[in-house]
């Protein structure tokens, strides 16, 4: 699994709307394993190395914190 | 409180009204026609010898000008004396009378496919006469002693201009006159009757103006103060009621119905009904052109700055928008207008920013039309505007968002908040997604979550609503699960594999 597409997609998406000083508000449960990781059709989690790998919203989740946004239990996403 | 506009009056506008249709007389070159009565302006036509224009007004001052709209449905001013205007019919042209040419030679070239037996060039040669003739004796290009003199006693004039009708025209006197000649209250009884017939072309000539002319007073209204854009934005709104509009005013006036029309104006024009129904065609035509245009221009200026946002506004905005949905004709005009606004070239993009952005000011100036200040404060608060008389409740009430199969499905206010109904269970952070008034909301979540939130921005027949896009949207949202996501997955198709192999 690559980086790729989010950081062609996703990730330039987001930037923008940083930039524009959106206000962000997260639909998904960030805290939730099954959100923030990718699993199989049948449920498990695919390992690389091991390690769970981040699906699209893990890193957008990821990208958000990384960026200073804390995300409240309103999913409401704050710039601290 | 709704307030009334002044709706500019024909003879408010200083000339006198002519109401016929003329023929460009310069016989080589362009003949130009100027957005204002004057030289200095900008061409809006190039006209050639014979070109048919409808002269709606002779102007007093500047005088000389004639105001005139074109077949192509440019309305503009041209020199009067690049133009015979008295025409006797709509389709007749002028002919210019060469040295030693006869009014046989005039006849045989023009009516040459009209020529039968019982309709021979006499008759087209009393036909030429009866177009052309001068009860006050003035000079024609082709006369002759008597109106019902014989027919080969005409004579013709050289370097003269003449009037040709069209042979439809002409043909419309067989059997009711000899080949020989015919008296004058039979001419005059057809000319009647081919003027009732052209009923339509005067009504349209005087709608074409109005709808120019209601656009573009709409767009001064729109955007007070800030000459510079007005080039701009009208440049932008110009293309698509040109190229859409005008080409199609026969099918964009069968399709308006005056109630519905009515609804979407209430108050804001006066003495509505009695304009409306006016006797002269001219007047009638350029009164609902005007109407039409100015509410087509709302919406095509709203699209422009807001995009496909524009089409969840509600308030009297919302309402003229979708009185022009359901239009076949102006519907297709906005659709080519979503279009167009996304496809903006930097100069323009930057005059819709700087609008949004003025927009969103309080206005520094009335508006040329006073009354028109209840459409001005929609948009601006659609821009996120906070003028002190915004609505602070963003636009207007909430609209109930309904599934294809007919079922609510959601509720939105613009700049307040987008719910989800459904039984399938809550959202992370609940069912309502708090909106920022001035500001784009930004939704992230996982694919089944962000496409429960981008089913609610579009209509029940798949449209874009507007309440979620991919990008800018002041009160509404940004969302990668827009509409648009199908085209990026197909343009990304490759990389998302890799990613989810």
């Amino acid at each position: 699994m690559t980086d790729e597409f989010f950081t062609t997609v996703n990730r330039p998406w987001l930037q923008e709307a940083i930039r524009r000083g959106d206000a962000i508000r997260l639909v998904s449960n960030p805290a939730d394993d099954v959100a923030i990781y990718v699993t199989t059709r049948t449920g498990e989690f695919v390992l690389n190395g091991g390690q769970r790998v981040r699906s699209i919203f893990g890193r957008e989740v990821q990208f958000l914190q990384q960026n200073g946004y804390r995300i409240g239990t309103d999913g409401v996403a704050v710039r601290r | 409180m709704s307030r009334a506009i002044q709706v500019p009056d024909l003879p408010s506008i200083n000339g006198d009204e002519v109401e016929e249709f003329g023929r460009i007389r310069q016989l080589s070159g362009s003949v130009p026609v100027f957005e204002l009565p004057g030289s200095g302006s900008r061409t809006v036509a190039n006209l050639r010898f014979n070109d048919r224009v409808f002269v709606i007004l002779r102007l007093r001052s500047p005088s000389g000008w004639l105001m005139v709209s074109t077949d192509e449905g440019a309305v503009g001013y041209v020199d009067q004396s690049k133009v015979s205007v008295g025409a006797p019919e709509p389709n007749a042209t002028l002919h210019y009378v060469r040295p030693g040419e006869t009014a046989q030679q005039i006849a045989r070239q023009h009516f040459s496919e009209g020529v039968e037996r019982g309709r021979d060039e006499r008759f087209y040669v009393n036909v030429l006469v009866h177009a052309n003739w001068s009860d006050t004796g003035d000079a024609r290009g082709v006369y002759r002693a008597r109106l019902d003199g014989p027919w080969d006693s005409t004579q013709t004039r050289a370097n003269y201009l003449i009037w040709v009708p069209s042979v439809e025209f002409a043909n419309t006197l067989e059997g009711q006159v000899s080949a020989g000649s015919f008296r004058r209250d039979l001419w005059n009884a057809v000319v009647r009757t081919a003027s009732e017939a052209w009923e339509w072309v005067k009504f349209s000539a005087g709608f074409i103006g109005g709808l120019i002319h209601g656009a573009l007073e709409c767009v001064w209204d729109m955007i007070v103060g800030i000459f510079d854009l007005v080039g701009m934005v009208w440049d932008f709104i110009k293309v698509l009621i040109a190229g859409e509009l005008l080409t199609r005013a026969r099918a964009l006036w069968d399709s308006l119905s005056l109630s519905a029309i009515q609804q979407a104006a209430t108050g804001l024009f006066e003495e509505f009904v009695a304009k409306w129904n006016h006797d002269s065609a001219l007047r009638r035509g350029h009164f609902r052109g005007w109407v039409v245009g100015y509410l087509i221009a709302t919406v095509l200026l709203t699209i422009f700055t807001l995009g496909a946002a524009a089409l969840a506004l509600t308030g009297r905005i919302g309402m003229i928008i979708r009185w022009a949905r359901s239009v076949r004709v102006l519907s297709r005009a906005m659709d080519a207008a979503q279009v167009s606004a996304r496809r903006l070239s930097a100069a323009s993009r930057r005059a819709r920013d700087t609008l949004r952005e003025s927009l969103r000011r309080p206005r520094s100036q009335p508006s040329r039309s006073p009354a028109h200040a209840d459409l001005n404060d929609e948009l601006r608060a659609a821009n996120g505007g906070d003028g002190p008389d915004a609505p602070r409740t963003g636009v207007g009430a909430e609209a109930e968002l309904r599934s294809p199969g007919d079922s609510l499905f959601g509720r939105f206010v613009r700049g307040q908040h987008l719910t989800i109904v459904s039984r399938r269970g809550a959202l992370f952070g609940g069912n309502t997604i708090r909106l920022s008034r001035n500001k784009t909301t930004t939704i992230v979540g996982t694919l089944d979550d962000t496409n429960t939130v981008a089913r609610r921005g579009l209509t029940p027949d798949g449209d874009i609503n507007g309440i979620t896009l991919m990008g800018d949207n002041p009160g509404g949202i940004n969302i990668l699960r827009s509409p648009r996501w199908q085209q990026l997955q197909q343009t990304h198709h490759a990389l998302r594999q890799v990613d989810e192999a």
